[in-house]
């Protein structure tokens, strides 16, 4: 699974977790059997759009790094090397 | 996912409705408020007249630790006495939650009640999942006929809240919540293996060019 469909799935679930939430609070009001599943439905889609994009941007922000890292690593000479031989 | 359904669903377990109480009639079906031509009535929660709890924003704070007396009061133009099919037979309370009805609470009157002004008090303990769940929900509050007709009906919302505000559902959404951003956060990894791969692959045929 990639970084923003993993990101999409956690903002679908935080989506429904947050309106259901809201409702706990009395932020919400989820009487209606269309309002509530309507609200349910937008925070879900909302949430996972936003949360897949992030996905996105921070798989492609590790990713770059990591291959920073990777090439630092491989111009880098080996830590075991022994010291160049001083001149008699 | 199977969390948040199951705390979706709590109120269901936690107050199951009453079974002599009619079906559900789903919020916002019907009017505010209606009734019978020239039937007129009031209802206070806790002294409060719940007509002014029409919207979410302006519900009636109530607790469910705090056992509620709901007073209904009504009167018909013309003679002191109802006919035997308009006397009030039951005032009923309901509460709707995404259109189900999970709470509920009525006074049956035997025999009927046919005096023309007359009110009765209907106590309304929601204690019952004090702990589970909190919220505003939408009430229907009913006076009912002999003929099972509604003389009077008005739709109302409570803000009910727990001690504290801490009940299980509130905790658990909000675990759920915290740990879909940690999730979030990092979500990072799941994006090197793809392409690790990708740049095995482009070694690889760099290096089959190569030779």
């Amino acid at each position: 699974m990639g970084a923003g469909s993993s990101g999409a799935a956690s903002g679908v679930v935080f989506g429904l977790a947050v309106v259901l939430l809201g409702q706990q609070l009395g932020y919400i009001d989820l009487s209606s059997l269309s309002g509530g599943l309507l609200a349910l439905f937008v925070a879900a889609l909302a949430f996972g759009l936003v949360f897949g994009l992030v996905g996105i941007a921070l798989g492609a922000r590790y990713v770059k790094r990591h291959a920073a890292r990777s090439s630092k690593a491989a111009e880098a000479p080996p830590k075991d090397a022994s010291p160049p031989e001083k001149p008699a | 996912m199977l969390l948040v359904v199951a705390v979706a669903l709590l109120p269901w377990l936690a107050v199951p409705a009453s079974a002599n109480s009619p079906t559900s009639t789903g919020a916002g079906a019907a009017p505010r408020a209606a009734g019978a031509p020239g039937f007129s009535a009031t209802v206070t929660w806790n002294g409060q007249n719940v007509a002014g709890a029409g919207t979410a924003a302006s519900a009636i704070p109530t607790s469910f630790g705090d056992p509620a007396s709901v007073v209904f009061s009504w009167s018909q133009g013309g003679p002191s006495l109802l006919s035997a099919s308009e006397s009030v037979s039951s005032v009923q309370l309901h509460v709707v939650y995404l259109g189900q009805q999970v709470w509920s609470r009525d006074q049956v009157f035997q025999p009927a009640d046919a005096r023309a002004i007359d009110n009765t008090t209907l106590g309304a303990d929601l204690t019952s999942g004090q702990y589970l769940i909190e919220g505003v929900y939408e009430v229907t509050a009913q006076i009912v006929s002999v003929g099972n007709g509604t003389l009077w009906s008005e739709n109302f919302f409570l803000h009910v809240t727990a001690p504290d505000q801490l009940t299980l559902a509130t905790v658990g959404l909000a675990l759920i919540a915290a740990y879909e951003l940690y999730s979030l956060a990092r979500v990072g990894p799941h994006a090197a293996p793809r392409r690790r791969g990708e740049d095995a692959n482009e070694s690889d045929a760099g290096d089959k060019g190569g030779r």
